[in-house]
Parts: structure tokens; sequence; C-alpha cells
């Protein structure tokens, strides 16, 4: 089904996507499409104006999260054409994924659930350059994860690269 | 924000999202936290996938110190680094994230990764020319040498390359286990017309003899074959794939039919064309850039040239730009580098290092030219001191 095809009635193709929280979000298919998931989804079962393809999403994609991909999908549906071209997506882009860490773990999953691989690339360069500079206690502690080496094994790794800790 | 779902979270990524993640760090310092933060981590951030570092220069180091400086394009500094496995070491070469290590006071030749600290030796090193008279003092400043007549003198170890007159060539990657990517090491030897090579791990080093009409002076390789030049200006290939069931004879052998400025070099660019690259560093004057613009008519900085080996002789072809690709040079090395990432590095540039006034005093200096001729900038300077014995090498990082 190609983007923005439109049906006899003259309504454009809409599709659902429910939360587990319950909230609806209706878009477009191009919006869609910009999902690898929903795309092959859309692509098997359809949906129209008239009677949207209502897609449930895992709880990890609460509303808000899904309100961040709607929000990059619509934009980027629309493309570097409308609103000032690439200059103005690219900085879109930027601010879309400003977000506090907690957030922007949830987004990395949702944009990989979804297979948006373009989002996908923007939250994880915006965890590098979270990280970057941090020392490896700081990382730790920002994304609370808990060290499962043992001493021995730290003392190694520290020892490889001394210069990499100081 | 529930902030006990990040918690938690953050630990659980998958492997495939943390491996993006590392993969959008651009510096090895980051890399190298980022592998040391827990086990899952570690695992997402191989050590193969590491992003091409941008070349480091290793600044003039005394070799009986523990401390080595390496000057960063991309931070603009100087970065300084403790490398025990280094000492009473000299570097002869660097390529592909390895130093070529010679111990002066034993003549034992060695891999040595800098940043992991890995090493691999290579074959004993007894039967190579050196100058037997010449020993490290014991005071460890010099060497000391005993002239024919039982004269003795003393020689600065920047003189090395009298005591050991080797030059060591890496034109393939080692694997930090050795002999991975079929890793070749070779060697030159003063006035031998041999070319001798091991594989690490080798017992002894290979020798295929006078097949060079001059020393080697500069080795690529590619697909297989290796391309020497030697000192008169000619070009061999040869096939190491068959080696070592079959000793490889030269399949190809031509004078370079151009006039070539005091440096020349073969270099093997990241998409694999070779290119016979060459630079006249009196054109590089940073002093007085506009001066000898009337006398000197053919003064281009640096040309390349591409080699274009089919059939039975190799073609020509001067390239006009390098691209986003820039030239790092020092006298025995020519790195052709795609830069198009390195934050620091600038395209269609050659990086030079060059030493500048007398015995006394006088200055170090890395440079940067645009290869269009339209500029010049010191990237820095810095004061020659007697205990930069040894000379400054480009060397490249990764971790493996």
């Amino acid at each position: 089904m190609s983007e923005g095809t439109k049906e006899p009635d003259g309504g454009e193709e809409k599709v659902v996507l429910k939360t587990h929280d319950g909230q609806e979000f209706t878009v477009d298919m191009a919006t869609a499409n910009q999902s690898g998931t929903l795309k092959n989804l859309l692509s098997e079962v359809g949906s129209s104006s008239n009677n949207p393809q209502v897609i449930p999403l895992p709880s990890s994609i609460t509303s808000r999260v899904l309100g961040k991909v709607v929000e990059y999908c619509q934009r980027h549906a629309a493309g570097g054409g409308r609103r000032g071209g690439m200059q103005a997506l690219e900085q879109f882009d930027e601010e879309l994924v400003e977000l506090d860490k907690d957030m922007l773990l949830d987004v990395t999953y949702a944009a990989a659930f979804l297979d948006v691989p373009r989002l996908l690339d923007l939250t994880s360069q915006a965890v590098a350059d979270a990280i970057k500079n941090m020392s490896v206690e700081e990382v730790r502690h920002y994304f609370g994860v808990v060290s499962d080496f043992t001493e021995e094994e730290e003392k190694v790794i520290r020892s490889e690269c001394p210069w990499a800790f100081e | 924000m529930n902030s006990t779902v990040g918690t938690s979270g953050w630990s659980r990524l998958p492997h495939d999202l943390l491996r993006l993640v590392a993969e959008k760090l651009v510096r090895i310092s980051d890399y190298i936290r980022f592998r040391s933060v827990c086990k899952s981590w570690r695992s997402a951030a191989t050590p193969a996938n590491l992003r091409p570092q941008p070349p480091l220069l290793m600044l003039p180091y005394h070799p009986f110190t523990h401390a080595r400086s390496f000057f960063s394009l991309s931070t603009g500094k100087v970065h300084a680094l403790s490398l025990a496995e280094s000492y009473g070491k000299i570097v002869l070469n660097s390529a592909h994230g390895w130093l070529v290590t010679l111990d002066i006071t034993t003549g034992a030749l060695c891999l040595l990764n800098p940043i992991t600290g890995v090493q691999i030796d290579l074959p004993p090193t007894a039967d190579f020319y050196r100058l037997r008279a010449a020993h490290v003092s014991p005071d460890l400043r010099n060497y000391e040498v005993t002239d024919h007549k039982g004269r003795r003198d003393k020689l600065g170890f920047n003189m090395s390359f009298v005591v050991y007159p080797w030059e060591v060539f890496l034109p393939t990657k080692p694997g930090s286990t050795g002999n991975e990517e079929g890793c070749l090491v070779f060697i030159s030897i003063l006035h031998s017309r041999d070319v001798i090579y091991c594989t690490p791990g080798d017992k002894e080093w290979t020798t295929l003899e006078d097949v060079l009409a001059a020393r080697a002076w500069s080795m690529a390789h590619r697909e297989g074959r290796l391309y020497v030049l030697d000192g008169h200006r000619n070009l061999y290939m040869f096939d190491m794939a068959a080696a070592p069931s079959r000793p490889p004879a030269p399949l190809l052998t031509v004078t370079v039919p151009l006039g070539l400025a005091p440096l020349f070099s073969l270099a093997c660019t990241t998409n694999r064309e070779l290119l016979l690259v060459v630079c006249n560093p009196r054109c590089a004057h940073g002093d007085e850039p506009h001066e000898d613009d009337d006398d000197d008519d053919d003064g281009e900085l640096f040309q390349a040239f591409r080699v274009d080996v089919r059939g039975d002789s190799p073609e020509w072809s001067k390239v006009e730009s390098v691209g986003e690709r820039a030239v790092f040079w020092t006298e025995r090395q020519c790195w052709v580098v795609d830069v198009g990432d390195f934050h620091g590095c600038r395209e269609d540039c050659v990086y030079l290092w060059g030493a500048r006034g007398g015995r006394r005093g006088g200055v170090h200096r890395i440079e940067a030219f645009r290869r269009d001729g339209s500029g010049s900038e010191v990237l820095l300077e810095w004061e020659r001191s007697p205990s930069d014995a040894m000379r400054p090498l480009w060397i490249t990082t990764n971790l493996g």
C-alpha cells in the first residue's frame, strides 16, 4: 500500500496506535510507514479511514513515549521540503532527543521495537553524547548500572589502559 | 517520570542497542570507559567495532624513560602516556595501531599496541647486521663505541640508525593474537638488497636474497600483493598470498617513470587504491610562504599518483585531489587517511613534522599544508631539547 493513497470517498487512510495505558493516536499512513514494524504489519492487514486498523502496543511504550515517536514520524513523513528544509529538520531532530535519561531509554526501546532506524540513530547518539567525558563511576551512577565485574576483573580492566580512567 | 524504570533498564538494554550506542562513541578513551561499565556493556563494545581513530603524533622521547607524549589533532593537546613496555626501546615504525619497537640493549624486535599494552615478540635478530662495537653506556645516556684502534667514543641515541641500520615495515595489520590476518613484518637492512620478512609467531625470519636493486624504501600491501619501492625508484610486486609454500619472486619490476621529489612513498588508501605520493619539503616554508614562489615553478609540496597495476606495466595517473583524505608524513611513514569523520583533521591536507634550527636550540613543528597550496598552519611548535633523542612518528590507536 503506497503512501498517501486516497480512498474513493476522499478520506485519507488512517491507523490508530493504542498504548497500554489506553491512549489512542490516530496517524496517517505516511506517518505510520516511517516505522518498519507498522509498515510491514499494515501491508498485510491494511487500513482505511472509515474503519482504521487499531494496533495495540506493548506496555513499555507509554503514551508519553509514543507521543515522541509519533512527533518524529509525522515531521519526517513531511520531510525536509516543509517548514524550513533540511536545516530545520536537523534542528527538530536535535531538540526532540533533549530528554532525561529515563525518557531517552524508553524512546530508544520504542524506536527499536517500532523499527524507526533514524530515530534510533538519534537516541543512541544522544546517549553517546551524554556519556562521553564521563568517568566509569559517573556513567554507572548516571544510568544506575551496577558493575558485575569481580574485583579482580575490575583491576585487570583498569590496568590495561590506565590513562583512560584518569 | 518514574525513575525506577530507567535505573533497572539501562543495564538490561539489549545487546544490539548497547552496540549502537558504543558505535557512536568517537574517542577511544570514551570507548574504553564504556567497555568498563559492566559485562554486558563490555560485550557490546568489541575491540573490532571501535571507530577508526585519527592519527596521533608521538613526540620526541628519550628511550630510557617510561613517558611518551602524543599530540592529538582532535583535541589540539599533548597527552602524556606512561608506557612501561617501551622503556629502553625505540620505535622503528608504527602502523595499524601497533608500534614496532627495538630494544637497544638486546636488539630484540617486538610489536606493541600502546593502548592495550599487548606485545608480540618477533624472531631473533642475531643474524642482522648491526654495529657490534656499540653498546648502551652504563648511565643509559648514549652509546659507547669502540673503533678499530680501540678508541672510545660516544654516540647519541638519535644516531641509533647507525648502530641498528634497520627499517621495519608493517604493511598489514597484526591481530592481538599474532597472525590473524596473515600479518607480515618486513625488515630492510642497510646496503642489503634482500627482502626479509616474518609472520608474528615464526621462529625465524625468511630472506628473499638479492631480489631488489637497492634497499627497500617503502612498502604497501593490497589484496595479497606486496608492493616495494626501492631506493633506486624501482617498483616491485610480490605475491605474498603464495608464501610460504612457494617463496615469492617479484611478479613485476619497473622503474618509476616520474621525477621524484626528496620524499616519496607508497600508500594504500582505505578503499584500496595504491598511491605513490611525493613530497618536496623545500616547498613548505612556513616562515616565508611567498618568497620562493617566483623561482620555484615546479615547487609543488605534494603530489600523488594513482598506480594502476594491470598486465605487465603499471599506469600512473596524477591525482588532483586526495578528496576527504589527508596525508600524514614523517620521514619513514606516509599514510593517506580518510579524515571525513575526524574532528580537527582537515581534508586534502598534508600533515608534516619538521625540526628547524641548529644543533643548539631550534624547534619542532607540526604543520598542516593545504594541498592546493593555499596556505599552511602551524599546529604545534615546541623547543628542541637534548633529551629529544628519537624522532616523532605518527601512530594510530586501536584495541586489537
